[in-house]
């Protein structure tokens, strides 16, 4: 009898729809399936709506070919993440190849699938669902990791997707890429080396994947400064246009973009976060909130 | 002393190029309504509207907003210029800029069509 062969493909399905990886490094396709592993457990939808592939050749240089090209559609004017058309790219080290592959993941699920999507995290904790939309950069998953900390579970650091039509939130709890100094200031040991960031699932964190959050009850928008946090209450329609110039696919239908998110913005209060340290943060939303 | 209020508007000043609204300087024109294929959205007293003409989307503060719903197609630009001044205790002169560069942005963008 000969033993069928080692399955050589990292398979991730969430958001209604799946990227295939065939990643040669063994080591490389047991880390990242690893690391998606909640995904592969917390999708709800019935069947994947699309499918993507792509393959990582070599054991040290990496190379990844995609269908798709691995750039992200810019949104009002934003530069995109990688050169159009561009189905290649390449690493050299093994924290790049980690970095490689999720984003090869993260893009097709978060671009391209059925569900409107903004770039922002979302954090749930009894009953209550927070959102905090922002550009890269923001400081989401810095806050999101101290939330963590604090008791609430983990729905996203990176998309708050909801249906076209109905509006219900559905969860995307990819690995968190922690950067270095996320990770410094809020203590968070182990994870999985990125280039430039560590990779973690919320589960590292003592935290839990979010299941049944159907609607955001409060949308947080974040301006950094060096103060003590403060929170206040900010104008539905600031929530509105900032969650519409995040979208990554908000262009597919404008106007539907616009009523879906508006029936968003409606159902939940927005507040203005301007805080300096994460932790404090997190410890005034949880009071506020929590 | 008086001086003159600033009554913010969220779009973008226009240039003048092209094929300009003139009538929206004409104090007897009377703008609007908005054209049916726009999406209005309306949240707390702002307005929010995609255009399909222009594939744009904006987002319009408290003032904008007042203009835009003061666009009736019946009301003449003075009797807007009044309105807003009224509702926002500012005399007329000093919202009178505002809110033709309110209204010409609103018909540059082909959000109303042109009835002198």
């Amino acid at each position: 009898v000969i033993p069928a062969p080692a399955p050589r493909t990292v398979s991730v399905t969430a958001l209604g729809g799946g990227v295939e990886v065939e990643v040669e490094d063994s080591r490389l396709r047991e880390v990242v399936t690893e690391l998606w592993r909640d995904l592969r457990h917390s999708e709800t939808s019935p069947e994947p709506a699309v499918g993507h592939r792509a393959r990582v050749d070599g054991t040290g240089p990496w190379l990844l070919t995609t269908d798709y090209s691995m750039a992200t559609e810019p949104a009002n004017g934003s530069p995109p993440l990688a050169k159009p058309d561009e189905p290649r790219a390449d690493a050299t080290t093994f924290a790049e190849a980690i970095s490689l592959v999720c984003s090869a993941i993260n893009v097709p699920l978060a671009t391209r699938g059925p569900y409107l999507v903004a770039h922002a995290a979302v954090v749930a904790r009894a009953g209550t669902t927070l959102a905090i939309p922002g550009a890269s950069g923001a400081g989401k998953t810095t806050l999101t990791v101290a939330l963590l900390q604090h008791g609430w579970r983990y729905v996203s650091d990176e998309a708050l997707a909801v249906d076209w039509n109905t509006g219900v939130l559905h969860s995307y709890p990819r690995p968190l890429g922690v950067s270095d100094w996320s990770a410094a200031m809020l203590d968070v040991v182990g994870g999985v080396r990125g280039d430039r960031e560590w990779f973690l699932r919320p589960a590292e964190l003592g935290a839990e994947v979010a299941d049944g959050a159907t609607g955001i009850t409060h949308i947080v928008i974040v301006d950094r400064d060096r103060s003590a946090p403060t929170l206040q209450p900010a104008h539905r329609m600031d929530a509105l246009e900032i969650l519409l110039r995040r979208s990554f696919n908000y262009y597919r239908d404008p106007a539907r973009a616009l009523q879906t998110f508006g029936g968003v913005v409606r159902r939940a209060s927005v507040q203005r976060l301007c805080y300096g340290d994460p932790q404090l943060a997190a410890s005034l939303l949880t009071d506020t909130f929590g | 002393m008086r001086t003159k209020a600033a009554v913010p508007i969220s779009f973008t000043p226009l240039t003048r190029r092209g094929r300009w609204p003139y009538h929206a300087t004409v104090p007897e024109y009377r703008p609007g309504p908005v054209a049916t294929d726009a999406t209005v959205v309306e949240i707390d007293g702002r307005v929010a509207l995609f255009i399909p003409a222009t594939q744009e989307l904006a987002f319009l503060n408290t003032t904008a907003s007042d203009v835009l719903r003061l666009c009736d197609s019946h009301r003449t630009l003075d009797d807007i210029v009044s309105r807003i001044a009224s509702d926002s205790g500012i005399p007329p002169k000093a919202v009178s800029d505002s809110v033709t560069q309110a209204i010409e942005s609103f018909v540059a963008k082909s959000l109303f069509g042109i009835h002198p």
